[in-house]
């Protein structure tokens, strides 16, 4: 895969869910108590994020921080998929007494994380731990489209021709739900947690099941929406650029 | 209430061998899943039935291509005699040259045709032609436009390259200024513009050329050397038994013909003028089924019963009833709806609700009811539509309208 849209895909898919990490999983709950900081990551003419740690919770943002306590550069994005992989160091143009963050804390949230979306945690059946992977995987698929149409030569085609909108997707009956659009050109957001009011197009996936199945590529979306498990109303020509973004994501983030 | 359960039940068979089910156009997302059938299967006329036995005024014809209505007895009977006689031959059969003969005397602009299987066929073939014949490699397009499902028109970026692309300009329709700026950018590399009549785009409304568009087009060809390639393949003869061309006022050196021109068989025609003769024989065109006299004589008797008798104009004057009374009745109900495109093949849009909610609560309804409107494309009228079909299909519009209100408001 095309470095660059690793690390976006890092960035803009896999670090927001460290946000719901902290809220299910103990020992990643543990590693960030007492902790007060922003982290900047920056990847020089590439994607950028950071995660702000306080109070026991994380709240992830794309882009740079107006004030980050630690401030880590990469000049490309190989050396930040590297140090997520665990054989670089990045540059630190900011915060050098708060590298113990990144060393210590940061690395149990990532193995947490990988635990719940591809370890032991991922065969927990529980009805908590199927609706946490859910909110995961969901989550994933929200981030993975900005990284992809912001990211991806290949959707290029796409981010242009999408329309400017939003789509609201949850999973009935009160699983989790989140939007992805376009703002304006270039511009493309994805929410998580709350409803959206008059959006473009809305998408409902039938139950938890149903989602699960989706998230992990057990069932194709335009399959569920041939038998009804996923209903889609509105803004068909957003809903179809959205479905290639899909599409997409499933296939880069396997 | 349809039961749509045969349907439901062949798609999921079809999802354990055919990649997605459905594919194409046809997928159920296109259309209104649950709410319509996913697998048809016979047709009379301007009615069709699906697998579950529902019976459905058919307004979309095919996505086209049934112009006479199904199961025409007359251009049925034709192609059973040429079946009857083999239609699989080592070379073409004296149909080619009748079917010729016939197009280039109905579409007086052009010289020459050569025949192929389906729209993409042609429309590839046409912009090669205008290569060859510019000796440039650059081709105009309209934004948002059909052309086909091949890799330089293709509307979705999975499987194309950028280089597959990379000549494919575009522009924004009705827009001559933007259309001279590209041009003059592009100046001594443009080969020519491919463009339908008018812009119809799935999902919104179809929009007439403006006054003098097609003019500027021209004058900007003629003096920069490029061809005009018009994509007749949706509107064609069935509008004008010349083509659209003859309505619109257009002179294309290349004109591409599908749907519409042989009631539903499989062929396609792109013709054009002899200053362009030189490149299209130069331009390789072959495809093993492309001789086959089976679809000749179905486009023979289509084309002759279109000249022969009232078909057109009856087309026209369904559709303006169709187009008037739904028109109207969505004033009555509180709504500005507006069916714009020619006649015969009109697209409805809620003006005021362009994300398509209210459009397919209205198809859901209707198609409920039996009368199949298309949420997300223009429909069809074809010549086996009758009063009664019209009749029926607004009563069951204005039921329609009644539910969007109930259900969404203003
Ligand atoms: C305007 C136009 N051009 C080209 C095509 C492609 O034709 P086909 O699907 O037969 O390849 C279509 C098909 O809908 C069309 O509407």
């Amino acid at each position: 895969m095309d470095a660059t849209l690793q690390a976006s895909i890092f960035l803009k898919a896999i670090m927001p869910l460290m946000e719901n990490l902290v809220e299910y999983d103990q020992e990643a709950a543990a590693a960030i108590e007492g902790e007060k900081l922003t982290v900047q990551f920056d990847i020089k003419d590439g994607p950028a994020a950071y995660l702000t740690v306080e109070n026991g919770a994380v709240r992830h943002g794309i882009g740079k921080h107006a004030k980050p306590d630690l401030w880590l550069t990469f000049p490309t994005a190989d050396h930040f998929n590297n140090m997520i992989a665990g054989k670089g160091k990045p540059g630190i143009r900011k915060g050098f007494t708060r590298l113990g963050f990144l060393t210590k804390k940061f690395p149990v949230l990532g193995k947490r994380l990988m635990y719940h979306l591809r370890g032991e945690g991922k065969d927990d059946s529980s009805p908590e731990a199927r609706r946490f992977q859910v909110e995961l995987g969901f989550r994933a698929l929200l981030g993975g489209m900005v990284a992809v149409v912001s990211d991806d030569p290949k959707m290029k085609s796409i981010a242009e021709s999408m329309p400017v909108g939003t789509l609201y997707a949850r999973v009935l009956p009160d699983g989790p739900q989140g939007s992805f659009g376009k703002v304006a050109d270039n511009t493309f957001t994805a929410t998580f947690g709350e409803a959206v009011e008059n959006p473009n197009a809305v998408m409902e996936l039938g139950s938890l099941e149903i989602a699960r199945q989706l998230i992990n590529g057990e069932t194709l979306p335009v399959i569920a929406i041939g038998t009804g498990d996923v209903v889609i109303h509105g803004s068909i020509p957003l809903v179809e650029k959205i479905n290639v973004l899909l599409g997409r994501v499933s296939r880069v983030m396997g | 209430m349809n039961s749509y359960q045969k349907s439901e039940e062949l798609f999921l068979r079809a999802t354990k061998v055919i990649p997605e089910g459905i594919y194409g156009t046809r997928k159920p997302g296109f259309v209104l899943p649950k709410a319509s059938p996913y697998f048809a299967a016979r047709g009379a006329g301007g009615h069709y039935w699906d697998v579950d036995g529902n019976e459905f005024i058919d307004f979309m014809c095919g996505y086209g291509p049934n112009v006479l209505g199904h199961a025409h007895p007359e251009v049925d009977a034709a192609v059973r005699e040429r079946v009857s006689q083999g239609f699989s031959f080592n070379q073409p059969t004296e149909e080619m040259v009748e079917l010729a003969e016939l197009m280039t005397r109905l579409v007086p602009i052009a010289d020459w045709a050569v025949f192929a299987k389906n729209g993409s066929d042609v429309t590839t073939w046409a912009i090669r032609v205008a290569r060859e014949h510019t000796e440039r490699s650059k081709i105009l397009a309209t934004k948002g436009t059909y052309h086909g499902s091949h890799a330089w028109c293709a509307a979705y970026p999975a499987g194309v390259t950028a280089e597959d692309k990379a000549n494919i300009v575009y522009f924004n329709w009705n827009d001559l200024e933007q259309f001279e700026r590209l041009v003059e950018k592009h100046r001594g590399d443009v080969a020519g513009v491919i463009m339908t009549p008018y812009y119809h785009p799935a999902c919104a409304p179809s929009i007439m050329p403006a006054e003098g568009f097609w003019k500027g087009v021209r004058e900007i060809c003629d003096r920069e050397g490029m061809l005009i390639i018009l994509d007749d393949i949706r509107v064609g003869f069935r509008v004008h038994i010349q083509g659209s061309y003859a309505m619109f006022g257009i002179e294309p050196d290349l004109i591409c013909h599908a749907k519409a021109m042989a009631n539903g068989y499989p062929i396609a025609a792109a013709m054009g003028t002899k200053e362009v003769l030189g490149a299209a024989e130069a331009v390789f065109i072959s495809g093993t089924y492309f001789y086959s006299p089976m679809e000749m004589v179905a486009a023979l008797t289509t084309l002759r019963i279109l000249e022969e008798t009232d078909a057109i104009p009856e087309i026209a004057r369904m559709g303006t009833r169709l187009k008037e009374g739904l028109e109207s009745l969505g004033k009555s109900h509180g709504y500005n709806v507006t069916v714009s495109g020619p006649a015969a093949i009109p697209y409805l849009s809620f003006d005021d609700h362009p994300d398509l909610y209210h459009m397919q609560t209205f198809c859901r309804e209707a198609i409920a009811r039996g009368v199949f409107f298309h949420p997300h494309h223009n429909w069809y009228i074809c010549a086996a539509h009758t009063d009664e079909d019209i009749d029926r299909a607004l009563e069951a519009a204005d039921a329609a309208f009644k539910v969007v209100r109930e259900e969404l408001g203003g």
